[in-house]
Parts: structure tokens; sequence; C-alpha cells
């Protein structure tokens, strides 16, 4: 794997909690790299293992379910 | 109703009582000294002689010991009745000449002298009464001041409310007195004090050998009775019984139902024993969570020397000396009862402060100011300040700052690093050294100070986890309850109808808390007043056409919002109970059940838009 | 009397179970006669391939295709079925999700081919001789069909337009099939004829909201309770996640639902579903808890994938990296 591999990472985010961290981290201008995409769910719990399964499908390196 | 004239005046009182009770009731002054109104009547002072006539026969006799009856003329003050008392008080005075109010009654009789007076050799004896002694040894009987009349109140309120039967009457005539059994320290005193609380003459004291609280030395709602104000802010304003102190409960435990004695002295009747604490369940629409705080801990920084050195106190405390009723009244005083000559306020105890909480508490560099101008208006003393930076951001708090300085007030930039009572130089000789870096002239420094005020920071409540779950409301890295929106939400939760007021959301002084709490009394009656809930249209919903009935759905949802419709054998959400957390609809197994705004193929798009 | 319609029916990676289905239709494979002419059977008749190749191309008005398109000879059948077809029937399991022979597809072609010809303990094979493609036999040149990467669905090769699912498909939905067909009634592109639902709906077993499983049973070694729910009883059934239409016929034989049918249209992974499922039931207070409860369930991949691993997404090549994403 090349040295400059950037990691592809599909973030199934929380509302209330990881979402709005990532919210937060927003306004306060606390910079993440963009490697994580931030979706966002109402609930961890609306996880859907397919979901898990559709992004490695469709190429993802990594897949983080917070909540 | 019985009729009778007192003094030549109509009066009316209920049937039972007594003559003494019609001219209590009456407003007519009748001395006594046995008489206690809680007890039975005991008519063994004689002080409230009175003069009665039935039938036109006048006699003399006690007022509390007579039931008064229809016709009676009763007479409380004229030359019969003083020559009466005279007498009695004389032969009370005999036996009791260093009692108070013998001798404030006997100058009021215009007596000088008591014709009955003997002279003793040997100094008097009172019994004391006292809980069980620590271990069998003789009887230790205090020398006490002649004061005992025999009145008999001691041992009829220990026999007749608390039964406790610690006390009685020994020996006859001339020797009586109240003593305990054989003299001896009674097992059966509880050590409760009612004795020397209803002692009109003060010869009896309670004392605890054991060390043990004296319950009712006096009949008043001080803050160590067992009926108390907790503090006189307290609100609502009102007295409660504490169990652990109060004779009843005490004595209920040896299955006895005593005391009672607040029951019946209470004019509006508002106590009552028997009651119990009861959970009640209120059906409410709407609940404010505002449960506060509670201030840093400072033992937890054992350089500051809280609880190790003497003269190191808590603003809590300090904020307790200074009320007029506190146990100073209102004095800053040290712990050898002198008046402190210099103070060091240390502000940020527990605040910033990566090794205890990295937040700003931001009341204590207000208070600490507060306290300054305090210490200076009511003392001599210096006071020296040492704070990280100042930050006194409210409404008029910058221009208080400046005041402060001109009051004369000693700044020093740097944090209070130790507090010790180590003396490397003269002038710090039994004195406390505040150490700091004082970052403004870049110095290490040493403050001898008489006493230290610790500004103690604000920290979540211990329970405030639970609370949090109760309520199903979320909390930030600190602890502290989150709102919804830090800015467009700032009292709301995100459980609808739950709001948040006060520091239990974070720390804040009174105005903003004043502010929060009425923007949540606000929004909780906005929303009482439209009377519905407004859902959030993110719900579960199922398909019945797909759903196959395995219920697995039922279970899972934490909010009871899925039931089972057994005509059509599909499971249904009630979208009014629904969250929409959407767990549900992950764990369908036949995709029946989806979540509008985010139904499975939006989310399924969305990844692969991120992906793209 | 119009014209008769002409079947076909080709069997590839399968079992003949399918075959099999066909033939229990029993009497009513004379109304089938009446309607159609069956021009290619090669599992029933001595049909061979230069008889599919003279049929022209949309000569067969139905085709039925069976198995699991395995290797590139499945291919070439797969296409010429399509090219002759005017309806593209999947028949079962296999042609429908890849079905039991693409369990293969956990492991490659080559792991495979080793574990067959090296380490059964059945084979005896010391000099490791392996299948060869071609062989110039005195006769002449014979060749083997090359197996591919990996098994496919028959949709992941050519275009199908209705499914009958099952392993083996029912007769019931065999005959609504020919119904549907001879009554040209058919219903929209990519049908599954079969029920809407799970097999839940037609499963006679009590069922309670509060499943709450501690314990994991493989269904051989317990007695289970012929009224309650098999899952709730810890025995792991396809159930919920699985199409019905088969009036949930292991079930009520007392065997548990191994998901034949595959999922329902809602749902893209059926396994993923499974899982799901099975994490919402198991109560367990902590990971290790879960963990032993969850270690029971012997082969989950294998109960989750049974029929579906070549259409699963678990089956989907993970996506080509393309140079820009560097």
């Amino acid at each position: 794997m090349a040295d400059n591999f950037e990691p592809k990472i599909v973030g199934l985010l929380c509302t209330w909690c990881a979402y709005a961290g990532a919210d937060l981290a927003g306004t306060s201008r606390i910079k993440y790299p963009p490697n994580v995409r931030s979706i966002r769910v109402m609930c961890s719990g609306r996880v859907d293992p397919q979901f898990v399964l559709d992004a490695f499908a469709h190429g993802a390196d990594g897949v983080l379910v917070s909540g | 109703m019985v009729k009778l004239t007192i003094n030549d005046q109509e009066a009316e009182v209920e049937e039972g009582a007594t003559v003494l009770g019609a001219c209590k009731a009456a407003g007519v002054d009748v001395p006594t000294l046995c008489y206690v109104p809680f007890l039975e009547p005991y008519g063994a002072c004689r002080m409230c002689m009175v003069k009665v006539s039935e039938n036109g026969t006048p006699r003399l006799t006690t007022a509390c010991t007579l039931a008064a009856a229809d016709g009676m003329a009763v007479v409380t003050d004229d030359d019969d009745v003083r020559a009466a008392r005279k007498v009695v008080l004389e032969l009370l005075l005999a036996r009791a000449p260093d009692a108070e109010i013998l001798q404030e009654m006997a100058e009021e009789y215009g007596i000088e002298k008591s014709r009955f007076a003997v002279e003793e050799e040997e100094p008097p004896t009172e019994a004391v009464a006292v809980p069980e002694a620590e271990a069998e040894g003789e009887l230790e009987i205090e020398k006490k001041p002649k004061k005992c009349i025999l009145c008999g109140s001691c041992y009829r309120v220990c026999e007749q409310r608390v039964q406790a039967f610690a006390i009685g009457l020994v020996q006859r005539g001339a020797d009586a007195e109240v003593a305990p059994p054989f003299g001896r320290p009674s097992d059966n005193c509880i050590a409760c004090g009612a004795c020397a609380s209803v002692c009109p003459t003060g010869a009896i004291t309670a004392a605890d050998r054991l060390g043990r609280q004296i319950v009712h030395d006096e009949l008043t709602l001080a803050s160590n009775s067992a009926i108390k104000v907790p503090i006189k802010q307290a609100v609502p304003n009102v007295p409660y019984v504490d169990k652990e102190l109060c004779i009843h409960f005490t004595q209920n435990e040896n299955g006895l139902d005593a005391c009672r004695i607040c029951e019946d002295i209470c004019p509006k009747e508002a106590v009552d024993l028997d009651a119990e604490d009861e959970d009640i369940e209120l059906d409410v629409g709407t609940i404010i969570v505002a449960t506060g705080f509670k201030t840093f801990d400072p033992r937890r920084i054992a350089e500051l020397g809280y609880g190790r050195l003497p003269n190191v106190i808590s603003g809590l405390e300090f904020e307790l000396m200074m009320r007029a009723d506190g146990y100073t009244e209102g004095e800053l005083l040290m712990e050898n009862g002198e008046k402190p000559k210099s103070i060091a306020i240390l502000h940020c105890v527990g605040s910033r402060d990566k090794n205890y909480n990295r937040y700003c508490s931001r009341v204590c560099c207000m208070y600490s100011l507060k306290f300054a101008h305090l210490i200076k208006e009511k003392t001599d003393a210096e006071v020296y300040q040492f704070y990280i930076d100042m930050r006194s951001f409210g409404k008029g708090y910058e221009e208080f700052y400046d005041r402060l300085l001109e009051e004369g007030v000693f700044f020093i930039r740097g944090r209070g690093a130790e507090v010790t009572h180590v003396a490397e130089r003269p002038e710090e000789e039994s004195k406390l050294v505040v150490c700091c870096e004082d970052t403004l002239i870049g110095a290490y420094r040493r403050v001898p100070v008489d006493m230290v005020v610790l500004a103690t920071g604000l920290e979540p409540r211990e329970d405030a986890d639970e609370v949090r779950r109760t309520f199903g409301i979320s909390c930030g890295a600190e602890g502290f309850f989150t709102e919804k929106h830090a800015k467009l939400a700032p009292v709301s939760t995100t459980t609808d109808g739950v709001f948040l007021a006060g520091a239990c959301q974070g720390p804040k002084d009174i105005p903003d808390s004043v502010a929060q709490g009425s923007a949540a009394a606000a929004q909780a009656l906005a929303l009482m007043d439209k009377g519905l809930v407004e859902i959030e249209p993110i719900t579960a919903v199922i398909d019945e056409n797909v759903c196959c009935g395995c219920k697995i759905c039922i279970g899972l949802c934490t909010y009871t919002a899925i039931s089972f419709n057994e005509e059509d054998k599909v499971s249904e959400v009630n979208e009014a109970l629904c969250k929409g957390c959407g767990t549900c609809v992950a764990a369908c197994t036949t995709g029946a059940a989806n979540q509008r705004h985010f139904k499975n193929e939006q989310i399924l798009a969305e990844i692969e838009g991120v992906l793209s | 009397m119009p014209e008769k319609f002409k079947f076909a029916f080709m069997p590839s990676a399968s079992c003949g179970g399918c075959e099999i289905a066909v033939v229990d239709i029993d009497e009513v494979i004379l109304k089938v006669a009446e309607l159609a002419d069956i021009v290619y059977w090669p599992t029933a008749l001595d049909f061979k391939d230069k008889d599919l190749e003279a049929i022209p191309d949309g000569g067969i008005t139905v085709g039925f295709f069976n198995g699991a398109v395995r290797n590139d000879h499945d291919v070439h059948h797969a296409k010429q079925m399509r090219r002759k077809s005017q309806v593209l029937v999947s028949f079962g399991a296999c042609a429908q999700m890849g079905g039991i022979p693409s369990l293969g597809n956990f492991w490659t072609t080559e792991e495979l081919a080793h574990r067959m010809y090296d380490t059964v303990p059945s084979v005896v094979n010391p000099d490791g001789t392996r299948p060869q493609l071609k062989y110039d036999a005195p006769e002449g040149e014979l060749t083997l069909p090359r197996a591919m990467d990996r098994a496919y669905a028959l949709d992941q090769v050519v275009d199908v337009d209705y499914y009958l699912p099952g392993c083996p498909p029912q007769v019931k939905w065999i005959v609504a099939a020919v119904e549907a067909v001879a009554k040209g009634e058919l219903p929209p592109k990519g049908t599954v004829i079969a029920g809407t639902k799970a097999v839940c709906d037609e499963c006679p077993r009590e069922r309670s909201e509060e499943k709450q499983v501690t314990e994991f049973k493989r269904i051989h070694l317990v007695e289970n309770d012929p009224e309650k729910c098999l899952l709730e009883q810890g025995i792991m059934c396809c159930g919920p996640a699985t199409r019905d239409g088969c009036e949930a016929a292991c079930v009520v034989a007392g065997q548990a639902c191994r998901g034949c049918f595959g999922p329902t249209d809602n749902v893209n992974d059926m396994g993923a579903k499974l899982a799901s499922a099975i994490a919402s039931i198991v109560i367990a207070d902590t990971q290790a808890e879960a963990d032993k409860i969850l270690d029971k369930l012997d082969d989950p991949a294998g109960y989750f994938y049974r029929f579906g691993l070549a259409r699963s997404m678990l089956g989907v090549q993970r996506g080509e990296r393309k140079d820009g994403d560097e």
C-alpha cells in the first residue's frame, strides 16, 4: 500500500452524541481529518449491519459506529 | 360551655377546663410554678391559689386542679389570695433560696426574707439527671445551688410523656429530693433533657456523661432540638422533626408511644408524628430539573491544608461564619476565638486545574471579591487574593472589582500553590504561609496570613448520573447535564417536556440561575398552555403488508411505542410515543419497519454518496 | 388452437433437486404438456448442447434455469438461455442467490481445489494430480469447463425476468408461475413468485413480545416445544428474515427454517438482517456474556448465508480502488 494511503472511513454517528460532538467540533473550530465521512443516524441502534457491509462494498476502508 | 365570673368579669370556658385554664383564657394572670400545660394538673407548688365562691361560700384553692363549674366566682388577686401566696412563697424560698424565679416573685409579694429560712452547714445538693454512666462507680452528684421546689414537673414529664421513669421523688419530708433510683445513674434515662426543659426554677440540668447530645435543653427551635428549622433562610421556612433526636421516635424503638408534647402544644395542630414518609406519584406534563451542584471538596488538594491546618476554611464555611445567625454570629474569628489580622483568599480551588476540573466554576472570582469586601467592612484585616485571572464578566462586576482595588485589597496574580504552617522566617511564626508564584513580578512569594479561605469550585452532584438516567437527559464530560442545543435550546433537554435550570446544567451564579429558571418555567408553561406536544416527524413506521409478526421489534423498543395488533398479526408503531431512534428498523428482519426521513434507501444512498 | 408455448429447463451448478420438483407437480405435468412443448430438458430427456444451439433466439417462451453459475460452461448456458428465452425464470435458491454452491465463496477457487483434491479424507492423491482443462485423447481433444473465481447467482450473469425461490421451489408456486404464463398475466419484471412477508407470518408457533435468549442450542440436541417459537427456545431459525410462501413447511415439521426462500423485497442482505435479529434477542449484561452465548451458535456465517452468499454483500468484491482516490 502506498505511503500516502488515506483511509476512507464511513462514520455512522448518533445524532444525540457523536454527531452532536462532530457538530460541536465544527462550532468549536476543531479540525478533524476528512477521512471520516459522517452520516447522521437518529441513534446508533439504527445502524443496520447492512449499512456496514454496504459501506465496505462501496470501498470504505473502515466503518465507525459511534453513539 | 361553662359560665363563671373571674374578678367580676363574665367568662366562658369549655367543659372540663380548669379554673386556671379559664383565667388564662380570660387573660387574667395567675402565677404558677408547677403548672406545665402538657402534664396532668398536680397542684404541688400552690402558687396558683385563688379564691373561689360556689353557692356564696368563698374558699382558697389551687386554680390548676379545680375544674371550672357554672356559677363559680373566682377572685385571682385580693388580700386573702396574696397573703396565701406569700406564705407559700416563703415556704418555697425556705427550701430553694437560690431559685431566681422565687426571688423575683418574692420581690413582687414584698418578701424580704423567708420567715422559715434554715441555715445549713453542708452545701446543698440537688439531683442531676444523668444517663447511664460509663462504668460502675461512685455516684457523682454535682453540688448545685438550692433551687428545687419539689414541684414534680421533672419526674412527671419523665413518667407521663417520656415514659422513661428515669427519675422520681426519694425520701420523705424535708429530706425529699428528685433523684434517679438508688441515687445511681439510671439506665432508663435517654438523655432527652425533657426534665430540664420543664423545671421552673432551673434546679435540674441535664448533663450527658457519654457525650450524647442533649436534645431538649430548652424548648426552642434551636438547631440542636428535635424539631427545628434547618437554617433561618430555609425554604419553606417550617420546622421538621428530626427522628434521630425526637423523644417520641427514640422511645418508639422501645415500644412506647411517648411524648407527643409538640402535637399537644401546637396551637395550629400542625404537628403529626404519625405521618409517614410517602412516595407521591404525580402525573405531570413537564419537569424542570434544577438539582444544583456540590462544592468541590478541598480535602482533595492536600497541599492546601484544608482539614489539616487550623484556620483554612472553605468558601461556604466563610459564608456560614459571616451569617448573622451563624455560630459566630457574623464575627470573623479564628479557631482560638481571635480576630484574624490577615486573610488569604485562594481562587480556583478545584477549578481550571487539569488535576481536578478543567472548567472555570464561574462564581468564585466574584464571591471571592465579595468576601474581601465583607472582611474589609467588618474587620481591619489585610486581604490577599491569589488569582489566576480575574473573571469579572457580569453586569457591574468589573466595577465591583475596581472598587475592591480601591478598598486596599491585595491582588496577587498567581495560583496559591501551597498552604503551610512551617515557618521559614520570623514573621511566619505561628502563621499560615501561602506559597505562590507571583506571575506579575515573576517571583516566588511566601505570604504569611492568619486565615485562608479557599474559593472552592462547583461540581456536579454525586447522584447526577442517577438523576440523568431517570429523566433521560445527557451530560457532558464533566458531568453537568447537557441542554438540547447550546445556543438555540439552552433550557430544553433531549427529552421532551424536561427542562434544565441552574447549576445542574453547568456552573452559574445567582442571576444566571434565576434567568435560566425563569426561562425553563416559561418553556414549561408554554408547553402546558398549549396542552399538546409536538412530536418529531422522524418516527418508525411498519408496513403491515410486509410485517410477519415476529415481534422482535416489540421487546427492543425503549419507549414501548410498538404494540402487536392481534387481529392483523402485525406490529404497530404508536407515533406519539416513538422517538424515532430507529432501533426497530435496524432489527426488522423483513424490512417492514422503516424510519421516516432516515429510510434504509436514504442511508444506503448516503453511504454510496460519501464514498463516491 | 394457438401455437403451444415452448418451455426449456436448464440445470447448472445444482443438486438436481429442482428438477425433481418439476417432476413433483405430478398430473399437472399433463396440463403443462397440453399447454407447452418442452424443447429442452437434458435432465429428463436426451438433449445435447447442440439441441439448444439449434433453437432460434427467442424460440423458448419460458426458460427455467436452476443452479448457481460456477464455471464458464454455466455462463455459456446462462447466456444461451437468455438469448433464446422470451422469459427467463431463475428457478430455485441456487439460481436466485447462489445457493449452497456459493457457500464456497468463503474460500478462493484454489483453496477449494486443494481441499477437494488433496485434503478431503476420502481422497488419496499423493501426486497432487489435478483435473486438466484440456487433454489430448487419442479420439481428439477433451476439455473441461473452467471454474470461475466464485459462484454467481444467475442474475449476476444475465438479465432475469422472474424468480421462483426455494430449495427446491414448491409445486404450488411452479403451478402458479405456469398458470400466469398461460393466462398471459405476467407480474412486473423482477417479481419473486412467492409470498411478500416472512415465514413467521405463516408459522403457527406462538411468539412472545419479550424474546430473551440466553443460550443457543442445536435443534437435534433438544426436544423443542412444538407450540413455541423456535428462536425463543434458543434454536436458530431463519424464519423472521425469510420470504414466506412455503407455509412454514419446515417449522411445522419441527425443523427450523433454513432461509431457502431468501430475503423479502425490502432486504438486501439476509445474513446481515439475521445477525441483527440475533443481536436483538440475546440477553447479556456484559460483552463476555454475550460472546459466550454467541459462541454456542455454530458457524453463524454458514447459517445466515446458507443459500444466499453469492447475492449477499459479503459476496460482492470490494470496490476497485480508482487511481484518483489515492
